[in-house]
């Protein structure tokens, strides 16, 4: 599964008490806003020799179905998702990719996923995973397993501390790749908005 | 007795035999190009059977500006699925099926696939700086939201030698920019032709479609050759109908007007019925089968059939003294020889080149036959005299004014024959073959429109390569690529559509993999893992570069594949013949022309040229049969009064008439086609009959044989006439041009023929 799709799971400025049960975590995720998101990644890939690093900002904004990642480091890449569009801009090789997000790519899972915490449909969000919902002491844990192949080593751990945002996303592919992300919310609303519109601008100015 | 059984007995037992026996056929399969080499036959047969020609392009589009939903798409795709006699159905976007591909297929084979031009690629991929740049590549692509695709090839093919071919052929494919509309592919089991089949197809898919868009968010639009033969179709057996009601109802009228006898009219219909019959059985046992289009065609023979039975009627009444046979046998020889005359015509149809008018030159031809037999040889046994005869108004003063007046009238022709004469030489040749169906130009514009946005391949034109065997067209395809590559430099040519990167022939494949091959030194392996080191790259898992040598990649391989939706429609393979098509986008067809000229497995291919060619070869036919068809009539005529002035001036109306028309059109403006000069030679055919009538005024009394002459002049004025009732465009010219010609060769006739001397010459 690809890390890209779960930033529609950070978005939601959802925060846990020491009781939640995981509905009433899911009830206090709503939010039309405009949303970013500071994040440093970090992927250990069977590929590759050494751990890979990276940071930038995630942007979204839920009523328009639109999430961005602006890597900044170490290299400027701009991804979006824009309804069931999805856009890549590598600004140093001015590559450009676009696609549409179909089924069978993995991304769709993740919209629907995403479309499926937005609206509160749990039955929805159960079709896709085996879900786990943990209260500890200091931090609260959201577990995604792959709900066909629960005993594959796929998984995806959102976590957050008590009464606190989800700050941090382990993501364990079957493969044996991996990937962490740090995230912290730095800002919201209007601003934000614009800061949207100026990247969805880069994004789709020379594509069409 | 037993001679009025078999008449009135025969109609009955021919139309159980035509109901039962004759196979009828509304496909345009007879009536399309059936090409003029092997490999143009070819590509005619896919057009007519093949994949090509099974296949419909259907466009959903989104009624709002919002994106069409996958979800729909898919929903529909699983219902069409459902339909009866469909084969599959697919979205026809090849960056998808490539990706699957790519991790599937073509990974196994990626160092026989990745170039046609192996060395200069290996090259630049070799150099120092080619591996890092492709390290480099490699490790974005980990990085980018299509890892999932590239990991598994890269652990394969380390070089990503797969994605070679692949990346530019994406590049030729339009991007999408709006998904306010989605193609799909459905392809049947029966032949695009079958449109019995085809039209419940499509019924079903709009059904279904009906069904899954309740909110009416999308509407659904397709095009193919299935839609084209359904509408086709629909059209023909449209005007089948018309004109059957049309022409017997109008005939019917005149014929009851001109004869006032119900049971005449019975029996002269009766006759026709016999004579229709029997041309359609006859046609069928000789083709197999009869076309919609030969019975729509051939059922203006009616209106020349009935001639026959109206001259021996007529006669029969205005000579009460004598039998009706002896006034048949007295006017046989003028009904024999109107009847040569007008199957000359007909047959010239047959030879014109138009396939579909064979069946109809076979039609008319037993058909008069048939006419002329019974009116000889069985209508005597059962003609009753009318006690009334048939008195058209204003026919005896014309001929009294024409003959009063005839100088005048013959220096009226004179200057009508200069005048005339003048804007032949402006007189325009249509030169798209198109311009005959301009009903169907909607469905035309809207196939343009949908396919438009597949691709920028130009429909219809494209290079035609050809191979003995799959594996030689292969290799004369990489020719063409390499010229077609020269010709995209020039500017002549913006884009093609080949083969690769889907396959190659295995000739080139072995090359491809000899020349990696030589590349893998151990000096090039050592820089390459020097670049993954520096990209920060697993060496252990991608620096040994361990390709394989797999037997080539083969059609027969590709075809058990998703990819055969891609291909199947541009490679045809048969037991002695394999051809492939190399699509085009925009490019100037003279220079691609000339670059292929003087190739001997590759050509330009323009199927509208293609047709526009053929139109030209029936014009200079049709040029051909009218001046053979006269000189034939000519010589008939010559033979029988032994006479230059009586064959000429029995001949001029006839040819006036076709003059007349010919420089009205000219005047007009209007395009000549083959079918104007076709039914130029059916004008000629049958006003030459009225002049040979009124030239030999067989019965004495030229009041009597101009009386039957007008009656039989309105019964092919109506039956052509009654084809203006049709939609097709090519039965519109047949009616046009014959009503207004068989018209005015009559009205010919009494000016130009001097009668009573002639009477004299032939009683001496």
């Amino acid at each position: 599964m690809n890390y890209f799709g779960l930033f529609f799971l950070l978005f939601i400025s959802f925060a846990a008490h020491a009781r939640d049960s995981l509905p009433a975590v899911l009830k206090r995720m709503h939010t039309d806003s405009a949303v970013k998101l500071a994040y440093q990644e970090r992927k250990d890939l069977t590929l590759m020799a050494q751990p890979w690093h990276g940071e930038g900002f995630l942007y979204s904004l839920p009523k328009e179905g639109v999430m961005i990642k602006q890597q900044l480091k170490p290299e400027r890449v701009l991804m979006a998702v824009i309804g069931q569009q999805l856009f890549y801009y590598d600004v140093k090789n001015q590559l450009r990719h676009q696609g549409l997000l179909d089924e069978s790519h993995p991304f769709s899972l993740n919209v629907a996923v995403f479309k499926a915490l937005m609206s509160q449909d749990m039955l929805l969000l159960e079709k896709f995973y085996q879900l786990d919902f943990l209260s500890q002491a200091d931090q609260w844990q959201l577990i995604l397993k792959d709900k066909n192949d629960p005993d594959s080593a796929f998984k995806i751990i959102i976590s957050g501390p008590l009464q606190r945002p989800a700050n941090r996303i382990d993501i364990q592919q079957a493969d044996g790749d991996s990937s962490i992300m740090s995230l912290s919310k730095i800002a919201e609303g209007e601003k934000v908005e614009q800061e949207i519109e100026n990247l969805l601008r880069q994004l789709t100015q020379s594509t069409h | 007795m037993l001679l009025r059984i078999l008449f009135y007995g025969l109609p009955l037992l021919l139309a159980a035999l035509t109901y039962n026996g004759v196979s009828f056929k509304t496909d345009l399969s007879t009536f399309i190009v059936s090409g003029k080499n092997a490999d143009e036959a070819l590509l005619a047969h896919a057009m007519q059977s093949g994949n090509l020609s099974r296949r419909y392009l259907i466009a959903i589009t989104s009624n709002t500006n919002q994106a069409v939903e996958p979800q729909f798409i898919q929903q529909l795709i699983a219902q069409l699925k459902r339909i009866d006699k469909v084969t599959d159905v697919w979205n026809p976007e090849q960056k998808k099926q490539a990706l699957n591909a790519l991790q599937t297929l073509y990974v196994n084979h990626a160092n026989s696939i990745y170039s046609l031009h192996p060395e200069d690629d290996l090259n630049t991929l070799f150099s120092t700086q080619g591996l890092h740049q492709k390290a480099h590549f490699l490790k974005q692509a980990l990085l980018s939201p299509q890892a999932s695709l590239i990991k598994p090839i890269a652990l394969q093919d380390p070089l990503l030698l797969t994605l070679n071919g692949f990346q530019g052929l994406a590049k030729k494919f339009k991007a999408q920019p709006t998904t306010s509309y989605q193609n799909l592919i459905l392809e049947t089991r029966p032949s695009g032709m079958d449109t019995a089949a085809q039209k419940a197809i499509q019924q079903a898919i709009l059904a279904r479609f009906k069904a899954l868009n309740a909110n009416q968010n999308y509407q659904l639009e397709m095009t193919g050759v299935p839609v084209f033969a359904v509408t086709t179709q629909g059209l023909i057996q449209g005007d089948i109908i018309k004109i059957s009601v049309v022409s017997s109802l109008a005939l019917m009228l005149l014929f009851l007007w001109a004869f006032r006898s119900l049971f005449q009219m019975f029996q002269v219909f009766t006759l026709l019925a016999i004579v229709i019959l029997s041309a359609i059985l006859i046609t069928a046992s000789i083709f197999g089968y009869i076309h919609g289009m030969t019975i729509a065609i051939g059922a203006t023979l009616v209106g020349i059939c009935i001639d026959y039975p109206i001259h021996a009627l007529v006669h029969a009444q205005q000579s009460s003294q004598q039998p009706p046979r002896s006034i048949i046998v007295q006017i046989w020889p003028s009904m024999l020889l109107g009847g040569v005359t007008t199957m000359i015509g007909y047959l010239a149809l047959g030879v014109s080149g138009y396939p579909g008018f064979q069946q109809v030159a076979v039609f008319a031809a037993s058909g008069i036959v048939i006419a002329l037999l019974i009116t000889r040889f069985m209508l005597p046994a059962l003609v009753i005299q009318s006690a009334q005869p048939v008195r058209i108004v204003g026919i005896q003063s014309w001929i009294h004014l024409c003959q009063r007046y005839r100088k005048i009238g013959w220096t009226m022709i004179a200057v009508f024959l200069m005048v005339a004469i003048w804007p032949l030489s402006h007189l325009q040749w249509m030169q798209d073959m198109q311009q005959l169906t301009p009903e169907l130009d909607d469905l035309k514009q809207q196939d343009r429109r949908i396919r438009a946005r597949m691709t920028s391949i130009e429909p219809g034109r494209f290079i035609l390569v050809s191979g003995d065997t799959t594996e030689l067209a292969l290799r004369h395809a990489e020719q063409v690529y390499k010229r077609l590559d020269q010709l995209k430099q020039q500017q002549a040519l913006s884009e093609y559509f080949g083969l690769f990167p889907w396959l190659l022939s295995s000739q080139q494949q072995r090359l491809n993999q000899k020349t990696l091959k030589a590349k893998l030194t151990p000096t090039n392996i050592k820089h390459w893992q020097d670049a993954l080191q520096q990209e920060g790259l697993s060496v252990t898992k991608l620096g040994h570069l361990n390709y394989p040598s797999n037997p080539p990649l083969t059609l027969d391989v590709i075809f058990k594949t998703p990819v055969k939706h891609l291909l199947d429609s541009r490679i045809m393979q048969q037991a002695d013949k394999t051809i492939i098509l190399i699509g085009l986008s925009q490019h100037t067809p003279e220079i691609v022309r000339q670059a292929f000229s003087d190739w001997s497995h590759a050509r330009y291919f323009s199927q509208r040229d293609l047709l526009n060619a053929m139109l030209n070869d029936y014009t200079q036919m049709a040029k051909k049969l009218l001046l053979a068809g006269v000189g034939l009539i000519m010589l008939l005529m010559l033979h029988r009064y032994r006479s230059l002035t009586m064959t000429v001036s029995t001949l001029l109306p006839a040819l006036l008439a076709a003059l007349f028309i010919l420089s009205s059109w000219a005047i007009a403006g209007v395009a000549i086609s083959f079918l104007h000069l076709v039914a130029f030679l059916l004008v000629v055919a049958i006003c030459v009959d009225y002049g040979i009538f009124y030239q030999e005024n067989r019965g004495g009394n030229i009041l009597v044989t101009y009386q039957a002459m007008t009656v039989s002049m309105l019964t092919s004025a109506l039956a052509f006439g009654s084809l203006l009732a049709a939609e097709s465009t090519s039965l519109k010219i047949l009616a046009g041009v014959v009503s207004l010609g068989v018209l005015i060769g009559f009205m010919l006739c009494p000016l130009i023929i001097q009668q009573a001397e002639n009477t004299d010459k032939l009683k001496n």
